[in-house]
């Protein structure tokens, strides 16, 4: 059964006097507990595409269902509440809150939605174990290297138990050790927690372990078939 | 349940409060700006507050002195009353400019913040915090702010005030309800400053708000970046600056130019009263110029005055129309009270002033009469042109002022009972009914019945009198006398009055609807108390009216009227004539001519002629009245003919300033107008525009005939609030002069004869004829203002019955603290007046108080000048916070692009160049927009005051004091700037070296 579900989904920006279409007429859908990667060169429009399919931003036509809800057809405040509870997304610049310790940027999707932080306490253990975060978590952003700020921003993904992981070349600024580890934990996570998992990656191994693949150029996106 | 609270707290606290905390914590140098922007505001608001609340209290404690006892109180309470409402409406106005004022500061505050901050609140958003989470995480912040910084400023102003109290020789409270109302006040102006930001900022989708992280700091775009290299680059890159940060700067520009507008006001409002009178001429006493003056050497003596005046040459014979309009009568519809069959019309007399309990201040900016008598509240409006708010509804609580004792008490309206249900006698001759329909004073004549005062049911037969004591005893009654209930006729009452239409005697008939066809007028008269039989009206055949003797022609014009019981007859006769009414067997109406004599005459019936004519007659004067309603009986317009010269010393017309018309007329018609007249709104209305009627109300008022530009032989109307005469050239109205009926025959014996009461009199009562003419021209005149009547000393003495000439003597009285003193004054000299009347009739003496007194001694107590100079130093103080920052955050934003220009080789000399033609440039717009919102700040301000009625205005704001301000806005926008920048600029030096 398809989790997510996108069609004809069009976006464009205005620069100066040129109109840039960096998503043109894309359609695909994903089937529950799918591993998707989505490769291509910079400014294809890959990030658009899943910050679209996450509810970060509106495309200028078409639609994305998310387990049934057009997201497109929701308005700011529905979006935010429906975004805080079936959403996670992993930034290539970890996005931390920079005067928040780790622990807080973790724990962030729950005290901006206002939810009770006692319930997540075993979720956010495990988490934390699974991660190796837990002598850091004290720590200021400033405090940690790209690696951990990247685990930190997993971690805040994946806290309120999203039913979709969207990251957005997640290991972009790590080195290679550095990005397997993180991927082998995502994966590992995905595995244990049952997300669907969209990962946006310039990284041929990244997209290697994925169940299929797209390829992602001018705006237009196609399977890749191995 | 201990545990349920404390999992409750720690979840607040975890979900809400901490991230609030932190965030505060984590922009410790915005937020402490804020703090102390917070404290100066809630330092005015909380002075504000504390300010009103002690004034309020001394004004009370005034008010309660005075009204402790003693004549004259009703004046003295209204003075205070009015002055009280005035500064409770300069402290709403005070605090709607603090609300506007600190809205824009914190406006100007918070949206540099949340731009500052927008990478943060966007995470939150990207995370699942809808709109009211945002709104409520926002607001936190800054609430935590202030309550931090709310108690210090109550205290703060606390002392301020109390130290400014005691140096004016007064004690000051410290009302705790002032804390809990800034609080309310400045959590509602936070809320709605940040929620309106929030809902703005959180339509813009994630990815907007989160591509500022890293770059909210970078405001070089690629364009303008290019142009950075150019020549004339300090000039260049500082005007470009500016304009990339206009957003901000605009606001900021406008902002800080208020803030110097409001300073400016205020101070100027200040010195404006601190000029408080010690000597105000307190009182006016007017007397006739022929009369003897030696009296006012008495004046003198009173104790408290302290000097007097005299305009000898003067000519006074201006009259407020305020002071001849006790006579106005107050539609339902401007009561509030349901009209209709079920209500009578409220109407009545003047001498009690009605105060709405909970709009004290509409009661003090508009004069609302009423009379209670026999059981019935008689509302009456005077011809205040503020007196548009008034609504008074059934069951709502007044308070009223009996003119003859000053006593205040609280009533409660009622309507008269519903005519329908009226069993008795009592309603139809009741003095409401009496007076509507002959516009007389029932005082004066009227006997009425009634079981006791309670109840309006009687038994028919018994009778009491109302009436002034004065009249009972004039007419021989004492207390304990009935007398039998009988219908009356004075000799001036065989007089018809002009432009009274009187619908018969109440004991016949009663009054139905009456309309105007042509030239008839037909009615419908329903039999009441009688037996059913035949009547026959009868229409003299000439309108003169003479001794009732005379042969009458009744032939064609004698109709029967059928009015057996319930049948309801209906007759039409002509207008202008007289009706009789006779039962039938009365008169013989085989033949055409009928002596009356012959048959029924007082001798023969061995019967006085007041009994002949109560029993046997009564009378109809027809005029063409239509749609006839009580309430509309006794507004009255006023006219008078064409003047021949006008000068201060022969005022030939009767005048008024009002929005007004002049209406032209024709010489022709002006042929033999007296020199003052008078028109019934009745009359104007049925000869003009019939269906109009319904637009002209009680706040009409008055209008008048004037001449100033015509020709000799033209008339010139001048009416005020004309807009709803909708008067056109070729109408005809019928215009009515001063018969020579003497007036004062109609005045109470306890009444001083002034002028003014005698033209009251005349007003009240009617005397004059009828003219018609045709109105040739109507000119709308924008400039009039005020309805003020003017009265040649002719047309006084002509409307009057005595000289209008006047003379005025100004008495003064020191304002002293002392409300007894001043109350003893007041009295002495009410009585000294009353007595020199007594005595000399002639004189035509009577005293005005201004009020002056009450207003300078509110004034006083107030200690307004030191506030206001508090307050504005407060506002003014604001300003370099404001603009410090504001600019803080502008230059932590260009701190990437001076890190620019340092890599491309742009020294830091070139740097300080381009940051100080910024500056400049800052202060010198800072400086344009101060100067163009300055004057429009003052019209907006005392536009402010005019519209809450208070007696302050600003003046022409000194130019040192603009200057002053000016120049201070310009340093805090030099200054902020240039601090900012060497902070920016120092870091950006420090991070490329790094």
């Amino acid at each position: 059964m398809a989790i997510l579900v996108a069609q004809d989904i069009i976006k464009q920006y205005k620069q100066y006097d040129r109109v840039i279409t960096a998503v043109n007429q894309v359609s695909f859908e994903i089937e529950e507990g799918e591993y998707i990667a989505v490769m291509g060169p910079s400014g294809s429009g890959k990030s658009t595409l899943i910050q679209i399919c996450a509810g970060l931003d509106k495309p200028n036509a078409g639609h994305v269902w998310l387990r049934g809800q057009d997201l497109t057809a929701m308005n700011q405040d529905e979006l935010c509440r429906y975004r805080g509870k079936m959403v996670g997304f992993v930034f290539q610049e970890h996005r931390l809150v920079p005067y928040y310790t780790a622990l807080e940027n973790i724990l962030l999707p729950l005290t901006a939605a206002g939810r009770d932080l006692e319930q997540y306490r075993e979720r956010l253990r495990k988490l934390v174990d699974i991660l190796g975060l837990s002598d850091r978590l004290n720590h200021l952003p400033s405090e940690l290297s790209g690696g951990q700020q990247q685990k930190v921003s997993i971690a805040r993904a994946l806290i309120h138990y999203p039913q979709v992981l969207f990251a957005d070349e997640p290991t972009g600024n790590l080195d290679k050790a550095a990005s397997l580890d993180v991927l082998g934990m995502m994966l590992g996570l995905k595995k244990e927690l049952k997300q669907t998992l969209v990962i946006v990656t310039h990284d041929p191994d990244v997209a290697g372990k994925a169940d299929r693949v797209f390829l992602m150029d001018n705006g237009v996106l196609t399977p890749k078939y191995s | 349940m201990v545990s349920d609270l404390y999992e409750k707290t720690r979840k607040i606290w975890r979900t809400m409060l901490k991230p609030s905390v932190q965030n505060v914590l984590a922009n410790k140098r915005i937020y402490i700006s804020i703090l102390i922007v917070f404290l100066i505001q809630e330092l005015i608001l909380c002075s504000i507050l504390l300010v009103h609340a002690n004034n309020a209290a001394a004004a009370a404690g005034m008010l309660e002195q005075v009204m402790s006892g003693g004549s004259g109180v009703s004046d003295q309470s209204t003075f205070i009353r009015m002055e009280l409402g005035q500064q409770r409406a300069l402290c709403l106005l005070a605090l709607s400019a603090w609300a506007v004022s600190s809205f824009l500061v914190m406006w100007r505050i918070f949206s540099a913040n949340l731009e500052r901050n927008r990478y943060v609140y966007g995470l939150f958003i990207t995370f699942g915090a809808d709109t009211r989470r945002m709104r409520f995480i926002l607001s936190l912040d800054v609430l935590l702010i202030a309550l931090v910084s709310l108690p210090v400023s109550w205290l703060l102003a606390g002392l301020v005030c109390s130290l400014i109290y005691h140096a004016g020789g007064a004690g000051c409270s410290w009302s705790a309800w002032t804390f809990f109302a800034a609080l309310g006040l400045e959590i509602a102006v936070t809320v709605l400053c940040i929620g309106i930001q929030v809902g703005t900022m959180i339509r813009k989708p994630c990815v907007v708000l989160l591509a500022s992280q890293g770059v909210e700091d970078y405001v070089v775009s690629p364009r303008r970046s290019y142009n950075v290299t150019g020549k004339n680059q300090p000039l260049r890159l500082a005007a470009l600056g500016l304009w990339r940060m206009r957003r901000y700067y605009l606001p900021l520009f406008l902002c800080s130019a208020i803030l110097c507008g409001l300073f400016c006001g205020m101070t100027g409002l200040s010195a404006d009263s601190q000029e408080i009178p010690d000597t105000a001429a307190q009182y006016v006493i007017r007397y006739n110029r022929q009369a003897d003056t030696a009296w006012q050497e008495q004046v003198t003596a009173v104790e408290g005055v302290t000097g007097i005046s005299g305009s000898g040459d003067e000519d006074a014979d201006i009259r407020s129309a305020q002071t001849l309009g006790t006579h106005m009568v107050v539609l339902p519809s401007d009561t509030g009270i349901e009209t209709g069959a079920e209500y009578d019309t409220l109407y009545g007399v003047d001498d009690v002033l009605v105060y709405p309990a909970n709009t004290e201040t509409n009661s003090a900016l508009g004069y609302t009469f009423l009379d209670v008598s026999q059981g019935y509240a008689q509302l009456i409006l005077s011809t205040s042109g503020r007196n548009h708010s008034f609504t008074a509804s059934v069951g709502e609580r007044i308070y009223l002022r009996n003119g003859e004792t000053g006593s205040l008490k609280p009533v409660v309206i009622r309507l008269r009972y519903p005519r329908s249900s009226v069993t008795t006698p009592v309603l139809l001759l009741n003095p409401a009914d009496y007076e509507a329909v002959t516009g007389r004073d029932f005082f004066d004549w009227i006997y009425t019945e009634r079981a006791d005062a309670s109840a309006l049911s009687i038994s028919k037969g018994e009778a009491l009198i109302a009436a002034p004591r004065a009249v009972l005893e004039a007419a021989g009654l004492s207390d304990g006398d009935t007398v039998t209930l009988c219908y009356r006729f004075r000799e001036e009452d065989a007089t018809p009055s002009p432009s009274v239409y009187y619908s018969g005697p109440d004991e016949l008939l009663e009054a139905g609807t009456i309309t105007l066809e042509d030239e008839f007028v037909s009615f419908t008269a329903r039999l009441l108390e009688t037996e059913g039989g035949r009547y026959m009206i009868f229409r003299r055949s000439d309108n003169s009216i003479g001794a009732f003797d005379s042969s009458l022609d009744y032939g064609s014009d004698l109709s029967v009227l059928d009015l057996s019981d319930p049948v309801v007859g209906k007759s039409t006769v002509s207008v202008g004539k007289t009706l009789m009414f006779f039962a039938e067997g009365d008169i013989d109406t085989t033949g055409s001519v009928l002596s009356i004599p012959a048959r029924l005459t007082a001798a023969d019936l061995n019967k006085s002629d007041d009994e002949y004519m109560a029993t046997y007659y009564a009378y109809y004067n027809v005029r063409p009245v239509i749609a006839v309603t009580e309430a509309s009986r006794r507004k009255l317009v006023f006219a008078t003919r064409q003047r021949s010269s006008f000068t201060t010393d022969n005022h030939d017309p009767v005048m008024t300033y009002g929005d007004a018309y002049y209406l032209r007329t024709d010489s022709a018609n002006l042929k033999d107008i007296g020199s003052a007249v008078l028109i019934t709104e009745n009359q104007f209305t049925s000869y003009t525009q019939p269906q109009t009627y319904g637009k002209i109300h009680a706040t009409d008022r008055f209008s008048v005939l004037e001449d100033p530009d015509s020709d000799p032989g033209k008339a010139v109307l001048l009416l005020p609030q004309s807009s709803t005469w909708e008067l056109e050239t070729g109408r005809t109205v019928q215009l009515a002069e001063p018969n020579d009926a003497d007036v004062r025959k109609y005045a109470d014996s306890d009444m001083p004869l002034t002028g003014d009461y005698l033209l009251e009199l005349r007003f009240r009562n009617l005397q004059y004829r009828y003219v018609t003419l045709t109105l040739t021209e109507v000119k709308r005149d924008p400039d009039v203002m005020e309805p003020v009547f003017i009265l040649s000393g002719k047309d006084y003495l002509a409307v009057a019955g005595t000289a209008g000439q006047i003379n005025t003597l100004q008495v003064y009285v020191k304002a002293e603290l002392d409300t007894a003193k001043i109350k003893k004054t007041e009295e002495s000299l009410t009585a000294l007046v009353a007595k020199i009347s007594k005595n000399d009739p002639d004189a035509g003496i009577s005293l005005e108080k201004t009020g002056e007194i009450w207003q300078v001694l509110v004034m006083k107590v107030s200690n307004l000048s030191p506030f206001l100079l508090e307050l504005s130093i407060l506002v003014l103080s604001m300003l370099p916070f404001l603009w410090y920052f504001t600019s803080s955050c502008f230059y932590k934003k260009r701190e990437k692009e001076y890190q620019l220009l340092f890599y491309i080789g742009k020294g830091k000399a070139f740097l300080n160049r381009t940051a100080m033609t910024e500056c400049l440039l800052s202060a010198a717009l800072s400086a344009v927009t101060t100067m163009a919102l300055i004057p429009l700040m003052r019209i907006l301000l005392n536009g402010a005051l005019g519209v809450i009625g208070s007696s302050l205005r600003l003046g022409p704001v000194s130019w040192p004091v603009i200057v002053a301000t000016i120049l201070a806005n310009m340093c805090c926008a030099f200054f902020a700037a240039w601090i900012n920048y060497r902070i920016s600029a120092g870091n950006a030096l420090r991070q490329k070296e790094a």
